[in-house]
């Protein structure tokens, strides 16, 4: 694709602004919604509550962050959000959820609300197939959840601040803004995890996943998020990956992941949609 | 391939103890060898899910307890709740490595060739072994030892996720220490495993159906157990029935018994047992089956009813311990290709790493009694040896057990500090058929544990002059 040079002025704005470390992670607008519609009553539903925190990509992010933060003081990292569940308490999750919904922006980024929901949808998806690949290798499932959940969550930072520089450059193409999307994610979410003071071990998953090899300690992570996040394409989205690929995905023999366990992992793929679907 | 891989002397499935050493003594033997690995890394569960991993948790957990005694409080030590599995297990990566350098130095220079993949009956023959990525070669090796070792039974009511509800495999995946832990099961593993977390601070509720843990353990010995288990703010729930377990959704595990009880706990570890692995190697294509007990049955030189193919460590069952998986493996080879194998010991210790240490050789008392019309027995409790004041152990004890005569050394059980070394002073005097007035009549090191042998033995000689007096009278 040819680069117009708006596109070229974009990204060089979009770096420093990186480089600046001025990142921030938006929610959704619904997200918002149904934490405010959960927490509203005195009876606030925890399972409820856990539920929608434990499906956003944004949201657990933020309970991450708030969890770590001074506020709430934890005597060493909360790594999980079950951990942050169990150890702040429902009453203290509830809080956070709410200051959350109120002091986050919401998304404005007309023109790409689809792309949007699939960010989402897909983040979502992977989180579910990263905590089944944990599940079959005997590894952390809370920390596989959270490395396919927050695999991409730099693509709505980066281009809900890509909109908001591009308002005075109306030339560059949506096509073009995807892809400083697709060019910057990693390192964005990498960035941020590191800002929040969130396990190194989780940036580096999230800047490494689409080169696992390259990743200096987190290799094992990253190899498991790249299968994953090939599986939620395979299951949602508009761009999907085909079977065949996934028979042949370079992560298999690294993860020893023989023939009959990508089976099982396959098999799963209705239940996914529908564990995504019924997200909305 | 070559023609020694195609048709090899030995094909080995499995690369845990057994199987390991079994490979390495045909190599030395001049004999080709196969060694068929699933996982990535040779060693088996033993060093990557098992043994090695728990007991580098355990020596953080005992090294921490025995510094909170031992500085009777003036160091405030605690671990509190959060605190990361992998911070109390750093040297976990350096002693596997460690271990996977001498293991690949013993294979390498026993000339065994290593293939990893997943082995599987065609024939009583013929063997196909399926690589990761979906390559198959086929052998027909002259001998076939079944080493794959086995896994932990998952039990249909209770629904293991490896999330909330772990099993002894995927417990220490566990990334952060829970503040509480319900353990179902009071086997050696489920033991073992309460009391290093007990010690680590985590509130531990231990649930099983016996009215005591470690069934095969004399009971005097299970008693201090729980006490010292209980002492350390552990709960031990006995002869209770697990009516259901269910993760609620939100942060606990909530387990209902028959009396009544809820436990609730940040996470469960299911220990229940464990299952052989025999799916995927299709035996029956072999002309082999399970029985009853879901093992391989096989003679005393570990083979099984068809004549070239044998079986060893924790798929043929009882003792499943590394050190006995081993010999058995080391037999096998030994009868496989005619090679002088020694005199089998029948004296196998058991070692329990729980927090405080047990361990066993020969028989208790209650069989004592059966098989020799009576038993006469001498105890030594730690706290009366100089060594168990200093070392701060109070709860520990050796139990010896003489014949009804008050002579022969029958058994010797040991909770305690040390207990899985020191057992091994009683071990020699058993196998070596001595009476308890050995250890009367013999010097040991001051102040050591050891000296227990030398009290526990003057209470039965007592005992025995006792009689004798009362005889005569």
């Amino acid at each position: 694709m040819t680069v117009s040079a708006p596109c070229d002025q974009l990204r060089d704005a979009f770096r420093a602004r990186l480089d600046a470390g001025r990142l921030d992670l938006p929610i959704l607008p619904e997200a918002a919604g149904q934490v405010m519609q959960a927490t509203s009553d005195g009876d606030c539903d925890a399972r409820k509550l856990s539920a929608i925190i434990h499906r956003d990509q944004s949201l657990a992010g933020h309970v991450l962050r708030l969890a770590n933060s001074p506020l709430y003081m934890p005597q060493t990292p909360i790594v999980s959000l079950q951990q942050a569940v169990s150890r702040l308490g429902m009453k203290t999750i509830r809080e956070i959820s709410l200051a959350i919904t109120c002091e986050s922006r919401v998304f404005r980024v007309k023109g790409f609300e689809a792309e949007m929901r699939d960010f989402f949808r897909h983040s979502y998806a992977a989180g579910l197939y990263a905590q089944e690949i944990a599940r079959l290798r005997r590894w952390n499932v809370e920390e596989g959840f959270l490395c396919g959940m927050l695999h991409d969550v730099g693509k709505p930072v980066v281009l809900q601040t890509l909109v908001d520089l591009a308002s005075d450059a109306a030339d560059v193409s949506h096509e073009e803004l995807l892809a400083l999307v697709a060019e910057f994610h990693a390192e964005a979410g990498s960035r941020l995890i590191a800002s929040w003071k969130l396990p190194v071990r989780l940036g580096e998953t999230i800047r490494y996943h689409h080169d696992p090899a390259a990743a200096p300690t987190a290799s094992r992570n990253a190899l498991m998020t790249a299968l994953a996040d090939d599986l939620s394409h395979f299951t949602v989205g508009a761009a999907p990956v085909e079977e065949e690929a996934l028979r042949s995905h370079a992560a298999l023999e690294a993860l020893n992941m023989y023939p009959e366990e990508l089976d099982a992992l396959l098999a799963r793929r209705e239940q996914v949609a529908a564990q995504v679907e019924a997200v909305g | 391939m070559s023609a020694a891989e195609h048709a090899p002397d030995l094909l080995v499935i499995g690369s845990g103890p057994a199987g390991l050493s079994a490979a390495v003594e045909a190599g030395k033997a001049g004999k080709s060898v196969v060694l068929v690995e699933q996982e990535r890394d040779v060693g088996g569960a033993c060093v990557h899910r098992g043994t090695i991993p728990s007991k580098t948790l355990r020596e953080t957990a005992v090294a921490l307890t025995g510094f909170r005694r031992r500085s009777a409080g003036l160091v405030p030590l605690t671990i509190g709740a959060d605190v990361q599995v992998a911070s109390l297990m750093t040297r976990v990566e350096q002693v596997v490595k460690a271990h996977r350098r001498f293991m690949s130095r013993q294979l390498e220079q026993s000339g065994v060739t290593l293939w990893h993949g997943r082995a599987g009956f065609l024939s009583p023959h013929e063997i196909a072994v399926v690589s990761v990525g979906g390559g198959r070669r086929v052998v027909r090796p002259r001998a076939v030892l079944l080493a794959t070792g086995s896994r932990p039974r998952d039990p249909d009511a209770i629904p293991i996720d490896h999330e909330h509800i772990l099993d002894s495999d995927s417990i220490l995946s566990m990334t952060y220490l829970p503040s509480s832990l319900t353990v179902l099961g009071s086997g050696v593993i489920a033991c073992e495993y309460a009391t290093i977390f007990g010690t680590l601070g985590v509130k531990v509720t231990m649930v099983d159906k016996y009215p005591r843990p470690l069934g095969f353990v004399d009971p005097e010995i299970t008693g201090r157990f729980v006490a010292a288990f209980e002492a350390g703010g552990g709960r031990f729930l006995g002869g209770r029935k697990v009516l259901g377990v269910a993760w609620d959704g939100v942060s606990a595990v909530v387990t209902n018994l028959d009396d009544g009880t809820e436990v609730r706990a940040d996470k469960m570890l299911a220990a229940l047992g464990r299952v052989a692995n025999l799916e995927g190697l299709n035996v029956a294509r072999a002309g082999l089956e399970a029985n009853a007990q879901g093992v391989l049955p096989v003679d005393e030189w570990c083979r099984t009813r068809v004549p070239h193919v044998y079986a060893a460590g924790d798929v043929i069952g009882p003792p499943a311990l590394a050190a006995s998986s081993m010999e058995q493996g080391r037999r096998a080879v030994c009868h496989a290709f005619g090679l002088e194998a020694g005199v089998a010991g029948d004296m196998t210790p058991a070692g329990i790493y729980t927090i405080p240490e047990i361990s066993t050789v020969g028989i208790g008392e209650a069989r004592a009694r059966e098989l020799h019309g009576g038993a006469v027995v001498g105890r030594a409790s730690f706290d009366e040896l100089a060594r168990g004041q200093i070392a701060a152990v109070p709860e520990g004890m050796i139990k010896l057990v003489a014949d009804a005569a008050g002579r022969k050394l029958l058994g010797v059980q040991i909770i305690g500090e040390g207990a899985a070394e020191l057992i091994h002073v009683g071990q020699m005097a058993i196998l070596h058929g001595d009476d308890v007035d050995l250890f009367v009549n013999n010097v040991f090191n001051f102040p050591t544990l050891a000296e227990g042998y030398r009290v526990a033995a003057l209470e039965i000689v007592r005992q025995r002059s006792a009689t004798a007096g009362a005889d005569r009278l």
